[in-house]
Parts: C-alpha cells; sequence; structure tokens
C-alpha cells in the first residue's frame, strides 16, 4: 500500500480514489529533469516496475511526453492502454513538496469500468443498457456505475470477486450482505443461487456456445425490514471473463408481476364462469328429462285413450294439444339456453332439401286447409336438390315461421319461397321466403320481436299463446348458420320473412329437370324417386309375430306405456328393472330387439349394451337406446357403446313399432345373408 | 442435520403458496397474490427420532403465461404436486408436471394434495378420478391451507419418503 507521504493536493485525490475502490498506483518524479524518484505498491499491476527509478519519463512512459502539467494543475490522461485489454486512467499533479517541485502520476485501474461499458453498447444487454444512462459524474472523474445491479467476477475457487460499488438500494435492503471484503460466497449469501451457478457454468465453460447471457429468473429475498424483493441473476461471458450480475428488479418486477395477476385473475374469473355455464347446463339438462319422463307418459297414454275410447275423443285431444305444446315450449328454452350459452352444436351434410320440403308442405297444408286459407310452397329450379347443412335446424327455423304465418293470418295465404340469393363473398346463398296475408307487425314492434320472450305486444301472447322465444331462435339459429334474417311487414297487410344460409358443396338438378317446381303440383313426380321407393318400403315393415323384444328401463310408468304400445303386435316383451338385470337376460337368452332406456340406477344403458355386445359371441341383436334428453353428445355415446338407434322420449306409437320393425327385419336379413 | 431440497408445484392460484407460509409461518391469507419466480424458504420437521431440513422451493405456478423451468427442479429430492379441488383442469396440470419432472429430471417421491378441502361443496374432482391415481401408487392427501388442514401432515408424508429413499 502507499507508504510514503504526500502533500495535501495529492493525498485528496488519492484518497478520492480509494474511495471508489479503484487499483491504485503512483509515480512520482522531478519536475525539472523529468527523473522518476518514486513508484508505489501495485505498480507491478500497471507494468510499471521499480526498476524505473532514476530513470527518465520521457524515456518510458512516452505518452507522458508534452504533457506536463502546469504548476498545481491537476491533468487527467485518460483510458491509456498499459497492457492488452488493460487501461487506466492517469492524473498528473504537479506541485511543491518539501521545498522541491515535483510530479506525481496517479494512476488508477478502468479497464472493468471500459469493459462494463462496452457491455452496455452491446445492444443485447438489457440490464446493462438500463443502466449505461446512469451514468455519473463526479468530479472531474467519468466513472460508471450500477445502480440496481451488483457485478461480480467468478473466481475459480467458487467465491465471486465484486466488481462494482454496492449500489446504495442495495445497501439498503441487504446491509449485511454485501460489505467492502475482496471475495465473497455468494452461495451462503443467496442459497438460489448455487442452482443457478451450474447454467452459469454451462456458459462460461460451454464451448462452441454462442450465447453471451443467461437469466436466473427472478427470485425472492426478504430485505433489512421484511419487505420480500425480487433479484435475478444474469451470467455474462465476456471475453474470458466470467461475469455475474446481481439485480434488484424492483420496478421491473412490480409491473410484471401486475400484469401476471391480472392475467391470472381473468382466467380464474373465466374458468368460474365456465364452471357456472356448465352447472347451468346440466341443470337444463337433468329439469329437461324430468319434465319430458312424465311428458311421456301423458302423451303415450293420451295416444293410446284416442285410439281405443271413441266417448270422449275432445277431451283426449285437448290434452294432447296441451302436452304436445308443453313439450314444444320445454324445447323452445332448451335450443334458447343452448344458443345463449353458445352450446348448440350445428351439424353438417348432404341432404334432400326436395323431400324436407316435401314434409313441410305435407305437415302445413292441412292445418292451413283446416283454418281455410291457401298454404303454397314452390322452389325455383336453380335450388339444388341435394344440399349441406343442418336440416334439422333449417327446417325448425321454417316450422316457426310457417306456423306463425298460419297462426297469425285469418285470411288469404300462406306462400313459402325458396330460390338461390345473390352471391356474397364468392358464397352461394339460398333464400328462404314465408310471405303471409296476415295481421302484420308494426314499425315499431318489427325491433322488439326477435328479443327473446317478447312478443309484438301482450295481447298477442294473450290471444296467440306462445312464449316469445321462437323468433329469437329462428334468427340465431340463422345466424349461427353463417346466414341474415329479414323481416318486412305492414300491419293489416301481411308479413314477410326472408332468411339465407350459405349453400355449399352442392348437386344441381340435371338440366332436363329444371323447369319451375311447385312442390304441391309435383309431390306425384319426386315420390317416384328411387330413395323414396326404399323408405316407402321401410314404411311398410311389420314387426314379425312372436317377435322377442327385452325392454330395460327403470320408470315403472315407462314400462307400461311401452307395454301398451306393444300390444296390439303379439309381441313378447321381457322387462328389466336396469342394466344390469338387463345384461343377464340378454345374455341368457336370445331377443329380436332391446329397448335400452340410458339413465338407470345399478348400471346404466351405456354400459350394459357395451357388456351385450361383448358377449354377443357374433350374434346381431339390434339395441335401440331410450332416451329423454335430446343431447347430441348422449346420442353419440348410445352409438360408440354399441347401440344401433335411438328414440327420443316421449315416445310414439308410430315411432316404436316402425323402428322395431325396421331392426328386426335388419337381424332378419343379416341373418339369412350369413347363411 | 439433513437437508433436503423439496419443490412445490401446480397450476397457478391452488395454493401453493399458502401451504408453504401456513407450513413455514403458520399464517394464511384470502387475498390472491400471485408468485413471480421462486420463494425459499426453509422448515425442520422431526420424523422419529431424525430431524430434517426442508429446503422450500416455492415454484410460481404454471399457465399460459409462464412456464416452470427445468433448471428450478434441479438437485430436488422430492417435490409435491399442488391441485385446486374446485378446478379439474389443476389436476391435468399437475400430471402434466410429474410426467416432466420423471422424464426431464427423475422419479422422485412425491406427494399429490387436492387443496382446498374447506370448499369440498364446491370440488369439480371426482373422488373415482383420485382413485385411479391412487391405485397407481400416488401418494393423494386432502389439505385446506386456510383451515390449515393436514398442511404439516403433508410435508411429514412427504419427509417420510424422502428418509425412506435416504435410507
Amino acid at each position: 500500500m502507499i507508504e510514503h507521504s504526500f502533500p495535501e493536493f495529492v493525498l485528496q485525490k488519492l484518497s478520492q480514489l480509494m474511495l471508489n475502490k479503484y487499483v491504485i498506483t503512483y509515480v512520482k518524479f522531478q519536475h525539472n529533469d523529468n527523473t522518476i524518484v518514486e513508484i508505489g505498491a501495485n505498480s507491478e499491476l500497471f507494468n510499471l516496475k521499480q526498476s524505473l527509478i532514476d530513470q527518465s519519463i520521457e524515456e518510458k512512459l512516452p505518452f507522458l511526453t508534452g504533457m506536463l502539467p502546469l504548476q498545481e494543475e491537476h491533468l487527467l490522461i485518460p483510458s491509456v492502454e498499459y497492457a492488452e485489454n488493460k487501461q487506466m486512467d492517469v492524473h498528473l499533479i504537479r506541485g511543491s513538496f518539501e521545498m522541491r517541485g515535483y510530479d506525481w502520476m496517479l494512476c488508477h485501474d478502468r479497464s472493468e469500468e471500459l469493459h462494463w461499458q462496452q457491455l452496455a453498447q452491446q445492444k443485447n444487454n438489457e440490464l446493462l443498457l438500463l443502466n449505461a444512462d446512469k451514468v455519473k459524474q463526479s468530479d472531474t472523474i467519468d466513472y460508471f456505475d450500477l445502480y440496481h445491479a451488483i457485478a461480480f467476477e467468478y473466481c475459480d475457487d467458487e467465491l465471486f470477486r465484486q466488481l462494482v460499488n454496492t449500489p446504495q438500494i442495495f445497501q439498503n435492503h441487504f446491509p449485511s450482505i454485501f460489505t467492502a471484503q475482496h471475495k465473497i460466497d455468494l452461495f451462503e449469501k443467496f442459497p438460489f443461487l448455487e442452482n443457478f451457478i451450474i447454467d452459469a457454468k454451462e456458459l462460461w465453460f460451454g464451448k462452441g456456445n454462442k450465447t453471451t447471457t443467461v437469466k436466473s429468473g427472478p427470485w425472492m429475498e426478504q430485505g433489512k425490514d421484511g419487505k420480500e424483493l425480487a433479484l435475478e441473476a444474469t451470467a455474462h461471458c465476456w471475453q474470458s471473463k466470467k461475469l455475474l450480475t446481481i439485480e434488484l428488479l424492483d420496478e421491473r418486477y412490480e409491473q410484471q408481476l401486475k400484469i401476471l395477476q391480472m392475467g391470472r385473475e381473468e382466467a380464474l374469473m373465466r374458468q368460474q364462469a365456465e364452471y357456472a355455464n356448465r352447472e347451468k347446463s346440466k341443470f337444463l339438462t337433468t329439469i329437461s328429462h324430468e319434465l319430458r319422463t312424465p311428458l311421456n307418459v301423458v302423451i303415450g297414454f293420451t295416444e293410446l285413450c284416442q285410439e281405443q275410447s271413441a266417448k270422449n275423443p275432445d277431451f283426449l285431444e285437448k290434452i294432447l294439444i296441451s302436452s304436445k305444446n308443453l313439450l314444444s315450449l320445454i324445447d323452445n328454452i332448451l335450443d334458447f339456453s343452448k344458443l345463449e350459452a353458445g352450446k348448440l352444436a350445428l351439424e353438417s351434410y348432404d341432404f334432400d332439401l326436395v323431400k324436407e320440403m316435401l314434409e313441410l308442405e305435407s305437415m302445413f297444408s292441412y292445418l292451413a286447409k283446416e283454418k281455410g286459407i291457401q298454404f303454397k310452397l314452390s322452389m325455383e329450379t336453380q335450388v339444388p336438390h341435394w344440399v349441406k347443412g343442418d336440416p334439422l335446424r333449417i327446417k325448425q327455423v321454417l316450422m316457426n315461421l310457417i306456423a306463425n304465418a298460419v297462426k297469425f293470418t285469418h285470411r288469404g295465404q300462406v306462400e313459402v319461397h325458396i330460390c338461390r340469393d345473390k352471391k356474397k363473398n364468392n358464397q352461394d346463398y339460398l333464400k328462404f321466403t314465408v310471405k303471409d296475408s296476415g295481421i302484420g307487425i308494426s314499425e315499431k314492434q318489427q325491433h322488439k320481436i326477435f328479443e327473446a320472450f317478447v312478443q309484438a305486444d301482450q295481447s298477442t301472447s294473450r290471444k296467440y299463446g306462445g312464449t316469445g322465444l321462437g323468433l329469437a331462435i329462428c334468427k340465431n339459429l340463422v345466424e349461427q348458420m353463417g346466414g341474415e334474417f329479414q323481416l318486412q311487414s305492414q300491419p293489416e297487410k301481411g308479413s314477410i320473412f326472408t332468411f339465407t344460409i350459405p349453400c355449399i358443396n352442392v348437386k344441381f338438378l340435371p338440366p332436363n329437370e329444371t323447369q319451375r317446381i311447385d312442390i304441391n303440383n309435383t309431390t306425384n313426380d319426386l315420390k317416384k324417386g328411387s330413395e323414396l321407393d326404399c323408405e316407402s318400403a321401410l314404411d311398410e315393415l311389420k314387426i314379425p309375430a312372436e317377435s322377442s323384444v327385452l325392454l330395460v328401463e327403470d320408470n315403472q310408468l315407462n314400462q307400461d306405456l311401452v307395454i301398451e304400445l306393444l300390444k296390439p303386435y303379439q309381441i313378447k316383451l321381457e322387462i328389466a328393472d336396469n342394466g344390469l338385470s338387463g345384461v343377464a337376460k340378454a345374455i341368457s337368452r336370445d331377443f329380436d330387439c332391446i329397448l335400452m332406456d340410458l339413465n338407470m340406477p345399478i348400471m346404466d344403458g351405456y354400459q350394459a349394451s357395451k357388456i351385450i355386445r361383448e358377449n354377443a359371441k357374433g350374434k346381431v341383436i339390434p339395441i335401440i337406446a331410450l332416451t329423454a334428453s335430446d343431447s347430441v353428445t348422449e346420442q353419440q355415446q348410445s352409438l360408440q357403446s354399441g347401440m344401433d338407434d335411438i328414440i327420443t322420449k316421449p315416445i310414439h306409437s308410430e315411432q316404436l313399432v316402425s323402428k322395431i320393425a325396421q331392426w328386426i327385419n335388419v337381424k332378419q336379413f343379416q341373418h339369412n345373408y350369413k347363411k | 442435520m439433513i437437508r433436503k431440497k423439496i419443490c412445490i408445484l401446480g397450476s397457478f392460484a391452488v395454493g401453493k403458496t399458502s401451504l408453504v407460509q401456513r407450513f413455514v409461518k403458520g399464517i394464511f391469507s384470502e387475498k390472491y397474490l400471485t408468485t413471480l419466480g421462486v420463494k425459499i424458504d426453509k422448515q425442520s420437521v422431526r420424523v422419529d427420532d431424525k430431524e430434517l431440513e426442508l429446503i422450500v422451493w416455492d415454484l410460481a405456478g404454471e399457465d399460459e403465461f409462464m412456464k416452470i423451468r427445468n433448471s428450478y427442479l434441479r438437485g430436488a429430492a422430492g417435490y409435491m404436486l399442488v391441485v385446486d379441488g374446485t378446478r379439474w383442469e389443476t389436476l391435468d396440470t399437475a400430471i402434466d408436471l410429474k410426467r416432466r419432472v420423471d422424464k426431464e429430471v427423475a422419479e422422485l417421491p412425491f406427494i399429490l394434495l387436492i387443496n382446498k378441502s374447506d370448499m369440498k361443496s364446491h370440488w369439480t374432482i371426482e373422488n373415482a378420478h383420485l382413485e385411479k391415481l391412487q391405485s397407481k401408487g400416488w401418494n393423494v392427501m386432502e389439505t385446506s391451507a386456510k383451515k390449515s388442514e393436514n398442511v404439516g401432515e403433508a410435508f411429514k408424508a412427504l419427509s417420510v419418503q424422502l428418509l425412506e429413499e435416504n435410507d
């Protein structure tokens, strides 16, 4: 260390440099002949050997030539390179001491600082760039400081040498951790770093690795006042140096944390909303099932009574109509809930549009005739016979509109017209128009009727019934199918409801059939098609006498209903109260057909069907699911479990009989074919 | 004294920090404060006549915003997988994390904690799922950091596994 005495003005500078922990040395020479008279400790570090004493500075330190200061002048020669990658700042001070004139050359090493400045210039070093603007001025010396970070050099003894001053902020929070000691054991102070050093060493000692930094990610430490502070370590590789900085993340961490917290709170809320929605759907499915079950019984028995008793046909007719209305209402509520929750799954497949329209025509022409109005359904020749889409939903929209039109028209006609609409964005569209000469809707009411639970006015509800959900569902369905919905109406003159749907992947009618098709007139012609012939053949199928049918159903009333519905058909009907009992019966003897309820105690219909299929040993056993749910998932699950067909409750005798007949005949056909 | 590093893993907001705070400091806060990075705590556990110092690495939860760094798991002797019983997705994350630890680190002793047992009526994770995991040899415990149910017991159960491994 410095062993010699110095004048006050030199000491002042020296202590300033020492305070900043610079590695320093000095050279004292006489200013009359420039002969070196004294060299300080550490001089070897600056390539200034003791052998320079008594030698001339002009010869040995040529960078000082012409640079000597005037009396008591302080001169700085910055960044003097004294070895490879080594630089020092040189302060020259001239003054009198002990009656003689001397020059003092104070040298302090700036290699580390310059290294950091160079690192800062490397644009990929975010941390240092962040602090680069914090270079501050102190007297005449420029020095580089890191306000929020401490820099260390890794020494091979697993200790770290601190390279820069401990920033005040670190001293405030961690007073006992960073001291002026030369080397420190960082792992003892921050156990987290013991883990990170492995990554750091990979960087420092790894070969061919082009990465120059590796970050630890933030970790938390408790500061002096108990406050949790986020730190992050970064290993740097600069030339042969192994450097490590510890940064106090402070504001950056708070900001990152805030963003993360907000994102996660949002995600939690989203999840909670999804759970609530799922619960709502579950509730709706259950309630729908609960409502459908008694309705199934009411409708079934009413149908039976209607067939068997001629005494009070009116009463029974009314019960039947009310029950069916109630079912349609529940279906509407369910559809609307699904649409609101975005859970209504649309299907898309090729279907016969003409056939679907024929069905509509036969359904409504009778109703219209009864009301004394005309019903016309026409389709332009450019409309393809087959279209791709969801026939069930297209029909649902049309049925709703036609039913409304018939309901609100007391004289005149209801016309349905289907044509191709103009292309939009290279997409073909079909346009459906339902026009009536009914009571019409005022302009004010036109804006409201597409809202859920809204009818034109309250008197409409009283006079015509309905929930006011129909049009809201129609509009929503059309929009979900990618189309548009429009209404034109004038009170007392009638209404025109129009909607479009995309027309995808269609086959056109052959040119010789491209005349205008009036369904009312062409019904017979269309029915000549081979496909319809097949259907007619199926319609005519009968349940073979003495057929054996197993009904697996837990609900006593539903059991009774099926028994009654099948009574006229000389069927041997066996009952099982749950899936397990059904499996036992199905395995013990052969049945021509099994009717399988889905939700049952002990064993449900899916599992029972799976076991029956696994034990079928090549036997063909048609299994028809009976379900009160209209859920697509449940229906898919039924088919995946090995069931062949589905009957949705309420069970209608025609549908039940035709499905049983169809499957028993298929079974017999397959049986004969195998033979 | 035997020292062992254990990691607390799981999806976000499942209660990892709450469990550690309850275990180390005996405190609980209702307010959800997300963890960013790592918090390291120490706590001693006595198992029979042995004293074990657990170095508990409470890692930030995993989600679409943030993935757990595999390097944090380095040197761990075991880990806890924490799941929020009211959010079934968090069980999927836990199963995925277990797979990652097996692949990236090693098959270490672990314990699955279904946290928030104080809200059991809102649980969306069904017993059948848990029974399936138990049948695969998973050690599953139900905990509540809020009610301090099974928290110490869970850390002790893991410590027992660590000591068995040690022997």
